[in-house]
């Protein structure tokens, strides 16, 4: 932990190792922790960077430039969510995990403005379903032509979405269990069990036993198998 | 023309001008256009072109780059895993100290999972003892010198850093962005997904083909097989459709390389924005390669074009 507070930067970001001059996405990963084990300034200040977070195609410039070569979305609220680096378009697996770092924050302070955030995350996740049910890294289609999801990230919005009512995710568990069963990575099953465990669904993986590839890989099969077992680690309070 | 484009121009000029004093068929870049299948001939054919092309990899550090997105049996997005072995066997045999398979896919984060789908792991005996995730690599910041794109230094993987020779291994395809994805586009592996993120998007927005120009000039080391046995047409580079047309393409020049590929594709290659960034509009002219093996003519085959890049048919 001494470790991990040091390598935090003045902005309250983390960078995703140590020669990088830049906070990034890794900084929901450490805001994931608890409060208490992290430390409270830690803590808080990781929240705030990450609530200063947008995709780059939300800023106002860029929405007048949309609008100015018709490209724009009318006077449509944008549905904000968090990029991998700053300055880039959000995608699926940062904001997951924005969303499921903030929820944690807002379980213990009941801030309204995290709840608004966390909604309005959602709400960009919701809007990045794939046609099959499920998520890939965040573009559902390219040029008009259906792009299929991913087990991993279907997996991790499936976890962000928990406690969310919508007829949107009946397609979307049915999706992620299907992937489960069909999954050929070890990683892919963690998160479809991961995701699925948070909308009280146990997923059944294939047949055959996925190995695990890298240390990776097998801590969070980890976390997988405790969130089979009723404790989704993501899920706790802080 | 850009003021870059311009500069670019002139000095190829020069460049040509100083070369024509000197012995112009040795100066002028050499690339081989072979017949291929994915078949065990294709071992001794990377052997030749390596002989061919006179690379000096004795004691050296190489880096195989192919190109590993995504997965879908129904096409071929992937560099055949036949010629990635082909290619490690032949860096092997001219005496390389070190040769590594490595790659940073754009997509799926689970690469090794990605490489088995594939075909890597049955292909390529003891392949994850050979392969580095370029994704996950140590990296090092490197500041671009006069660079084309809005970057002024990007974080590259050590393992590519430290390479004497990266070698390029695309799929020749066509790339509803940027019209065909050759070797340089493929250098795209080369960043690493940990810090920007699956996919780079940092790259899209400092812009697509002033970044490719910006990583073909960091990696200045290089030699590039492309693997057009079966490229993919159409909405490249992963919902196109298979494009058998029957070729290894190589050389030292990426530009080159890569320009000759887009003509044996029937595109244009002067209308290839980073091409142009890297090269200028005169020195990937056909007459300034010296092509070796098949002539392009016997060789050609249009690849079907999207409707925004009908307008590069050459």
């Amino acid at each position: 932990m001494a470790w991990l507070r040091a390598a935090q930067r003045p902005d309250g970001g983390w960078p995703p190792c140590p020669p990088v001059s830049q906070s990034t996405w890794v900084t929901a990963l450490a805001a994931l922790l608890p409060r208490d084990v992290l430390g409270h300034a830690s803590h808080g200040s990781a929240i705030q960077w990450l609530m200063g977070q947008t995709g780059k195609e939300t800023s106002f410039a860029y929405r007048l430039r949309s609008e100015l070569i018709g490209n724009g979305a009318g006077s449509d609220e944008p549905r904000r969510g968090w990029p991998f680096f700053p300055g880039a378009a959000a995608w699926v697996t940062p904001t997951a995990f924005a969303v499921l770092a903030l929820e944690k924050a807002s379980r213990d302070e009941g801030n309204s403005a995290l709840q608004q955030r966390i909604l309005v995350g959602r709400e960009f996740l919701l809007d990045r379903i794939c046609k099959d049910g499920g998520w890939n890294y965040g573009r559902s289609s390219v040029l008009g032509v259906d792009a299929p999801s991913y087990p991993e990230t279907t997996g991790q919005a499936l976890l962000a979405l928990n406690q969310v009512r919508s007829r949107k995710l009946d397609p979307a568990l049915a999706a992620a269990r299907d992937q489960a069963r069909a999954c050929q990575s070890s990683e892919g099953l963690s998160w479809l069990q991961l995701g699925l465990s948070a909308h009280g669904v146990v997923a059944v993986g294939p047949a055959r036993k996925l190995d695990s590839r890298h240390v990776i890989d097998s801590a969070l099969s980890i976390l997988a198998r405790a969130a089979l077992r009723g404790r989704n680690i993501f899920l706790e309070r802080s | 023309m850009t003021r870059r484009e311009a500069l670019a121009a002139v000095a190829s000029c020069v460049t040509l001008t100083r070369c024509s004093f000197l012995d112009e068929r040795r100066a002028l870049p050499r690339v081989s256009i072979v017949r291929a299948g994915y078949t065990q001939g294709l071992y001794q054919t990377v052997r030749r072109l390596l002989v061919e092309h006179r690379v000096n990899v004795r004691g050296k550090r190489v880096v195989i780059k192919p190109n590993l997105v995504e997965f879908d049996p129904g096409t071929t997005i992937n560099t055949h895993p036949m010629l990635v072995h082909a290619a490690l066997e032949g860096f092997r045999a001219l005496g390389a100290a070190d040769v590594r398979i490595a790659e940073g896919p754009g997509h799926r984060r689970i690469t090794l999972d990605l490489a088995d789908a594939a075909g890597y792991f049955e292909t390529i005996p003891h392949f994850e003892d050979h392969f580095t995730d370029l994704n996950l690599d140590d990296v090092s910041q490197v500041l671009l010198r006069d660079p084309f794109s809005r970057l002024n230094s990007l974080y590259f993987p050590n393992t590519a850093l430290a390479a004497d020779l990266v070698v390029s291994l695309p799929k020749m395809k066509t790339h509803h962005w940027v019209g065909a994805t050759l070797s340089m586009k493929n250098f795209f592996g080369l960043v690493p997904g940990a810090i920007y993120g699956w996919p780079k998007n940092v790259l899209h927005w400092a812009g697509i083909d002033e970044c490719i120009a910006d990583l073909h000039a960091a990696f200045p080391r290089h030699f590039a097989i492309v693997d057009g046995v079966v490229g993919m047409e159409g909405n490249g580079p992963i919902q196109g459709n298979p494009k058998p047309a029957g070729v290894l393409v190589a050389g030292m020049d990426m530009t080159a390389v890569d320009a000759t590929c887009c003509r044996i594709m029937k595109i244009n290659p002067s209308m290839i924005r980073y091409l142009r960034l890297a090269a200028g509009p005169t020195r990937f002219a056909e007459e300034n390669i010296r092509q070796i093996g098949e002539p392009i003519k016997s060789v050609q085959t249009p690849f079907e074009l999207i409707e925004p890049f009908q307008n590069i048919r050459l």
